[in-house]
């Protein structure tokens, strides 16, 4: 930080409110309209008020997902407020998803729109490559999607997934539809007699089934595949 | 299992469903109902213990297929047209909403199918004006495939042939449906909305912005909706009309008649005017005799009006009772349209209430932020534990 404030650095702060308070309130000084610091850790040398100058292009930045995510402290109103620029993501949907899905499996970037104006996505290298030449492996993706969106927002409703007693919420990140691709990936190259749809099937049961902490859970689970057409009891990729 | 837990589950599934549109559960103890405005899916207790958790995630899956593709209330044709247009748009939307959710969750089309076997095997239909038996007919996909529509029931040829009539385009209605995928042209989307939609729309949804999807979604309903139009709502009137002329010429029969049914017209009351023309559709005969009164006709029409204002006014769930089931998916309960009483009988929404409906998503949404704001954290030093080993450990 010493450096950057004297150097004309840009300092960016991952997952802010992951740190503990006390850390944060660290930085108060900093975020000041006149950027102040105290090296008091140090040599007691101050930047900016009459010691070292603060380079007037120095930057500070931050980044943090909402405070409901697990292990993250909610932030004082007073902190939040010495942060002025705020620019908040939603959470992906269903078509973004899939988009994410296409990328990892065919390369291909979706087309982005930025104040309006539409830019062409390009076409990468794909991380699963080896499952895009899988027949209806593009329906399989739109309903894993589909799939992925309805339980993240049933997990996030807090209603029925998550175990209620411990009070501990299940999360499905983004993680486990790289790790069902990937799954889905070494089966092909391991076993490849065997129909993809089975190492789906398995993939699946691994990464969302397998995560059930009860059996209530598990039919809930069960019932979104279900639903979305790649489940135990329903196996129909919809257009 | 214990009905929380069977609600808890019901409850996931409905936010899973309905994705980002918040659909919530709640228990009731004597009925089935959905609250558009809150957007809460009341879910009979009963049921919910005795028949489990899918066939009431059949109800809530229907229910998801309207909220995301039922739109016709939005246009100015439905509301100048008037109860009778509701009643039918609503008929016919049924077929369409469970089409929009077979496609987009195929697993779902299984809990649907069995909801409407328990419905339409429940349904006890008695007699009632051909245009309550057409929309009833519309409901049931009669003629459509894989639908066993009016069969069991006896309903009078003129239906019959107006169901024939009009199966096409009420094939063509209940697949005018947004594609799955979401891959629209926006640039085409665009120019048929502001070129063709918009203009229909009533004022007051006009003002209100919407994002691309919504476009979409509006855009099929109002392809739908002028499929109705042109070719099933003249099919409907006609048998409108023709119940009306029946009626009137049931009032003509005898002066005391006449003076009950305007009774009945004064006091606003539709109870009374159904015990008062239940007789006119107990005979077999179609044929009129003398050709009744404008005096006969006006009271008949306000009579039906009355009468069909107790069609509108049932949730859209219906009833719980087993033997008014007929109205569980939105469809008409018809026997009881002319029924004695109707004792859970709702009006139609007042100013308030439309206002409500207007701002409900805005006011849920303030609510549940007031609720996440309000929601005690736990301090990071408060942590315990890990998940559990088990989690991560299953037979393939």
């Amino acid at each position: 930080m010493p450096q950057a404030m004297i150097e004309r650095g840009w300092v960016i702060l991952d997952e802010l409110n992951l740190a503990e308070p006390q850390i944060l309130e660290r930085l108060n000084s900093v975020l000041e309209d006149h950027p102040y610091l105290l090296r008091t850790e140090h040599d007691n040398s101050a930047i900016g008020r009459g010691g070292a100058p603060v380079h007037p292009d120095f930057r500070i930045f931050a980044t943090m997902n909402p405070a409901e995510y697990a292990g993250r402290s909610v932030l004082s109103p007073a902190y939040r407020d010495r942060w002025r620029g705020y620019r908040f993501v939603p959470s992906p949907g269903e078509a973004e998803y899939r988009a994410l899905l296409r990328r990892l499996v065919f390369g291909v970037d979706p087309e982005v729109s930025v104040r309006g104006r539409a830019y062409r996505g390009g076409v990468g290298v794909p991380v699963c490559g080896s499952l895009a030449a899988l027949p209806g492996i593009d329906r399989f993706l739109g309903a894993l999607a589909r799939f992925h969106c309805s339980l993240e927002e049933a997990a996030r409703s807090g209603v029925g997934l998550g175990d209620h007693r411990r009070r501990e919420k299940q999360v499905f990140s983004r993680r486990v539809l790289l790790s069902v691709l990937r799954y889905m990936g070494a089966v092909c190259a391991n076993l490849p007699g065997l129909p993809w749809e089975t190492g789906a099937r398995r993939a699946l049961n691994r990464y969302y089934l397998g995560r059930a902490t009860c059996g209530d859970e598990r039919e809930v689970v069960a019932r979104l595949l279900d639903a979305a057409g790649i489940g135990p009891g329903v196996w129909e990729l919809s257009q | 299992m214990k009905t929380d837990v069977l609600l808890r589950q019901l409850a996931s599934l409905a936010a899973g469903l309905c994705q980002d549109a918040r659909v919530s559960v709640s228990l009731s103890l004597d009925r089935w109902a959905y609250d558009p405005a809150r957007r809460i899916l009341y879910v009979r207790e009963r049921e919910l213990r005795t028949r489990g958790v899918v066939y009431c995630a059949g109800c809530l899956a229907h229910e998801v297929g309207h909220h995301l593709v039922s739109r016709y209330g939005l246009f100015e044709w439905v509301a100048g047209g008037g109860v009778p247009v509701r009643i039918l748009l609503n008929a016919i939307e049924d077929p369409r909403a469970e089409t929009w959710v077979g496609m987009r969750y195929p697993g779902a089309r299984e809990w649907v199918a069995q909801v409407r076997e328990v419905v339409d095997r429940n349904a006890a239909v008695g007699p009632m004006p051909d245009f309550l038996w057409f929309c009833l007919g519309c409901a049931r996909r009669d003629g459509l495939p894989g639908s066993r529509g009016l069969e069991g029931s006896d309903p009078p040829a003129a239906v019959r042939r107006a169901l024939e009539e009009t199966r096409a385009a009420r094939s063509e209605y209940a697949v005018a449906l947004p594609p799955g995928s979401g891959a629209v042209s926006a640039a085409e989307v665009q120019r048929r909305y502001r070129g063709q939609v918009w203009p229909q729309m009533s004022a007051a949804d006009q003002e209100v912005p919407v994002g691309h999807w919504e476009e979409v979604v509006r855009l099929f309903a109002y392809d739908a909706l002028m499929a109705a139009k042109d070719e099933v709502w003249p099919t409907a009137l006609r048998l409108l009309e023709g119940d009306v002329r029946r009626i009137a010429a049931f009032l003509s029969e005898a002066p005391g008649l006449m003076e009950a049914g305007k009774r009945a017209v004064v006091v606003a009351n539709p109870d009374l005017a159904a015990n008062l023309i239940r007789p006119a559709f107990l005979s077999l005969a179609d044929g009129i005799g003398a050709p009744p009164g404008q005096e006969a006709l006006d009271t008949a029409e306000a009579l039906m009006r009355l009468l069909l204002s107790l069609q509108v006014a049932v949730p859209i769930m219906g009833d719980g009772d087993d033997s008014s089931r007929g109205g569980a998916l939105g469809a008409l309960p018809p026997h009881r349209a002319l029924g004695p009483t109707s004792p859970r009988r709702r009006f139609a929404p007042d100013s308030y209430r439309v206002a409500l409906a207007r701002v409900a998503g805005q006011v849920g949404e303030l609510c549940a932020a007031i609720e996440e704001v309000l929601r005690p954290r736990r301090r990071l030093t408060e942590r315990t534990g890990y998940s559990r080993a088990t989690e991560w450990t299953c037979g393939d």
